[in-house]
């Protein structure tokens, strides 16, 4: 909104849109699984785009919490960070001081720094169980066709976020987005999917048009 | 003893009564005989800015170091949440459709309170028999049609129900925004700027030599669900020694914004205000002349509807995202509560000596009074002094305690743990003729302001900042026929602290240098204009990182910790208007004006917007040569 108020009197230059693949940032977290019952373990990995470099998943090389009671379920263990949700006893407090359901997850925000220096968030939930989606499943031809339109489409409940370092797209942000690719280039497309209850999964995809 | 007063006047003295700032506007602006100003884009909320005590800023105009939400805005004499439909950007205020603004920057009298500076509007009046304008404005993505209808009767006629009517003057106008038709395609600025309609109407009754009756309505309706209206009735009774009047007012402000499927602004807030009124004036009292005497009372009672789920709004020292996180809800609510106001005030007014007029005066608010809420009382003294030093020489000193209550949307929804923010404003106001034609003002101020609402790092409200403002204005105006010129300049310093311990900062819209040069040209059907402006940028705080909320997809700007640390460089910009008259006569007048905002195509950047991810930080500057093209015609 405020962006808008701005623009309305001023101007801003171009920027790069948010599909470009070929920034340095983060795209996506994944809690592995993103809800875990009493005792339970989640592991993390991040998906990383680079200005200079395909894209590469990640672990964190430093994860925390702020949670002033819950930040010690946030653990470093071997060559890893976890969560390890703790007892139902405590979750029942953590729930109590929350004001949440007596059955209702509870959410940690963990805080993970990644190996070149990004940071991120996420969330865990603790006191129930579910899995991260089906990674989402995209078909390209190879090589890639010039100067069309492609389709591109994946099935999922939730939101759906494409990215290229390859061309250009339109509707990025839908389930169904359009590829266009005007010169010969070779890259990648990524997809992301969320299913709004805290889990993700992502595909990339090897892209080549000529 | 003379009668100070004389019986032609009291017609004057009534409609001064029912609304004060109209009367003002006379005594307070400068001679209204400025030019068109160039840049302004016929907006006459944005021409304020031509003041050196102005700061156009995106959230609202900033005055003397205050926060936009420090500047109290009225309409017929009664408090409005802003005068811009959306800050930043075109006010509803109209040349066509309201009276001259009244701009005080240097405090005002105990009549008002909620503010330390004051914008005051009025419907216009209508004075001719019958007559009509017409204006068409169009920006290039923003087009705007205005029309205004007006009948003043001349001669008395007689009224069933109170007698003989003296005058009757209506008025009424109706602006509409034109922006989907005139650029449909044009995607996200059309967005921006809304279609809207804006209704204002005044009816002004004359009953004999004593009475008046007024009736008034402004009203701005989006046509994204949002509106904000404000109907206000008056009767006044005014003899040559005392007035009386009492004043019905009613605010409807309707606010509802979505983002997602999450953030939402849904407000409905609704005041009734009624305010009484009693003046006694004496030519003589105790060696004293021309002795006035007033009090008054106001109560405002507002119901407010809240349905918020919204991350936490930008305000001063609290800087955030260029666009909201669509998961953060840090302001949720779902509440409806009254809240009443009471204000009583009192002042005298008295001739000391030929070249010598004080007046004093207390104002006694009862912020959420006659309620379970928390109730806060504030005394408020103010008192001016202006000594006519020589024929051509006047000096004003003023001084004067001022209050803000929590009344902002975040404020709302912790009102029991805030008290009033607190202000004390001294002025010293020298104005000297130079010459015949070329007038002088020079004016330097002193505010302390304490007990300021800030956002602490906890991300809770507290009255724990306080901030000083202090500087000096002046302003040379120059006319010789056909020419005009006016130099406004100022050299400004406004700092706050978050709380007792915390370093000394810059105020978010602090700038500490502007000149503002207009030049002006008329002969015969063509006006010429241009105005140079030079600012010293405003603060920012420094992003100094980025969080990924992966569950949100949103990237969450991480700011420095020295707050409003940086400047943007010096602003320069140069704009120019022409207007040429087709037809100026008794019968009809057809008049055109382009006003080209920018243009010599200035690239001083005006703040920073950021990529997506804050990974690379943009330049903001002011659109390049920037036209608005305008019609207006009169029967």
């Amino acid at each position: 909104m405020k962006r808008a108020l701005v623009l309305l009197v001023a101007c801003t230059p171009e920027s790069a849109p948010a599909w470009r693949l070929d920034q340095d940032r983060v795209i996506a977290v994944r809690a592995e699984p993103p809800h875990i019952a009493a005792g339970a373990i989640a592991r993390f990995d991040a998906l990383l785009a680079h200005a200079d470099g395909p894209t590469t998943v990640e672990p964190p090389a430093f994860a925390s919490s702020e949670s002033p009671t819950l930040f010690d379920i946030v653990h470093f263990n071997i060559d890893h960070w976890e969560v390890v949700a703790p007892d139902e006893q405590r979750l029942a407090v953590e729930r109590a001081t929350l004001g949440l359901a007596i059955d209702a997850p509870v959410p940690l925000e963990v805080t993970l720094e990644l190996s070149s220096g990004l940071l991120a968030k996420k969330i865990v939930w603790l006191g129930d169980s579910r899995e991260n989606p089906i990674a989402p499943v995209v078909a390209l031809a190879d090589p890639l066709p010039l100067a069309r339109d492609i389709p591109l489409s994946v099935a999922a409940d939730g939101t759906v976020r494409w990215f290229t370092s390859c061309g250009t797209l339109r509707d990025a942000e839908a389930a169904t987005a359009t590829l266009r690719i005007d010169e010969p280039c070779t890259g990648e497309i990524a997809v992301v999917v969320r299913d709004g209850l805290g889990g993700v999964a992502w595909q990339v995809i090897p892209a080549r048009a000529e | 003893m003379r009668a100070v007063v004389a019986p032609q006047r009291s017609h004057v003295l009534m409609r001064a009564v029912v609304a004060l700032f109209v009367a003002r506007a006379a005594a307070a602006q400068p001679a209204t005989d400025s030019p068109p100003i160039p840049g302004g884009g016929d907006d006459p909320i944005r021409e304020l800015t031509l003041d050196p005590g102005v700061v156009d800023t995106p959230r609202g105009l900033s005055i003397r170091g205050g926060a936009p939400i420090d500047t109290l805005s009225l309409i017929d004499g009664f408090r409005v949440p802003s005068l811009e439909r959306i800050p930043g950007a075109r006010s509803i205020v109209t040349h066509i459709g309201f009276e001259p603004v009244v701009l005080q920057t240097n405090g005002f009298g105990v009549e008002f309170g909620s503010g330390t500076s004051l914008v005051a509007v009025a419907p216009r009046r209508g004075t001719r028999d019958l007559a009509g304008d017409v204006e068409l404005l169009t920006s290039g993505y923003a087009s705007e049609a205005m029309g205004a209808v007006e009948s003043g009767a001349s001669q008395p006629y007689t009224s069933y129900l109170f007698g003989p009517v003296t005058a009757d003057h209506a008025r009424i106008s109706v602006r509409s925004g034109l922006t989907e038709l005139a650029l449909p395609s044009i995607g996200a600025l059309e967005s921006m700027h809304p279609a809207f309609l804006d209704v204002h109407g005044l009816r002004e009754i004359q009953y004999g030599k004593h009475w008046l009756v007024r009736g008034s309505a402004v009203g701005s309706f989006d046509l994204d669900h949002s509106w904000i209206a404000r109907p206000t009735f008056s009767l006044a009774y005014a003899t040559d020694r005392w007035s009386a009047s009492i004043a019905l007012s009613q605010l409807s402000v309707r606010t509802k914004i979505e983002s997602g499927s999450e953030l939402h602004l849904d407000i409905d807030e609704t005041t009734w205000s009624v305010r009484p009124e009693l003046k006694r004036t004496v030519p003589e009292l105790a060696g004293l002349t021309n002795v006035v005497w007033q009090i008054g009372a106001q109560t405002d009672s507002t119901e407010y509807d809240l349905d918020i789920a919204w991350p936490f709004l930008p305000r001063e020292g609290w800087p955030q995202a260029t666009t909201p996180n669509p998961g953060d809800t840090s302001m949720r609510a779902k509440t409806s509560f009254w809240r009443h106001d009471l204000a009583l005030w009192s002042a005298i007014a008295a001739n000391l000596g030929p070249a010598i007029r004080a007046q004093i005066g207390v104002r006694i608010d009862g912020f959420g009074a006659f309620a379970d809420r928390a109730t806060y009382t504030s005394t408020q003294p103010r008192g001016s002094l202006d000594w006519r030093l020589r024929s051509d020489t006047q000096l004003r000193l003023s001084a004067g305690a001022y209050r803000r209550p929590p009344e902002q949307l975040d404020e709302l929804l912790v009102l029991d743990t805030l008290h009033p923010e607190r202000t004390t404003q001294l002025d010293i106001t020298l104005a000297h003729r130079v010459h015949d034609g070329i007038d002088a003002l020079v004016s330097t101020y002193y505010i302390d302001r304490s007990r300021l609402i800030m956002r602490e790092r906890d991300g809770v409200l507290r009255n724990s900042g306080s901030g000083t403002s202090y500087g000096v204005e002046g302003t040379l105006i120059a006319r010789r026929e056909p020419w005009y010129a006016r130099v406004a300049t100022s050299l400004a310093r406004s700092v706050r602290r978050d709380n007792p311990r915390a370093a000394e900062r810059p105020f978010e819209f602090d700038q500490p240098f502007r000149l503002d040069a207009l030049v002006s040209w008329k002969h015969d059907k063509w006006q010429l204009g241009a105005r140079l402006r030079i600012a010293s940028g405003l603060p920012y705080t420094p992003i100094v990182g980025t969080v990924y909320d992966s569950d949100n997809d949103y990237y969450e700007p991480l700011f420095s910790d020295r707050i409003y640390s940086e400047r943007a460089p010096l602003q320069h910009r140069v704009d120019l208007r022409v207007d040429y008259a087709f037809v100026d006569d008794k019968r009809a007048t057809l008049a055109a004006f382009i006003d080209l905002h920018n243009a010599y195509a200035s690239r001083s950047e005006l703040g920073y917007d950021y990529r997506f991810d804050y990974g690379e930080r943009l330049p903001i500057y002011a659109l390049p040569i920037f036209p608005f093209v305008g019609v207006r015609g009169t029967i």
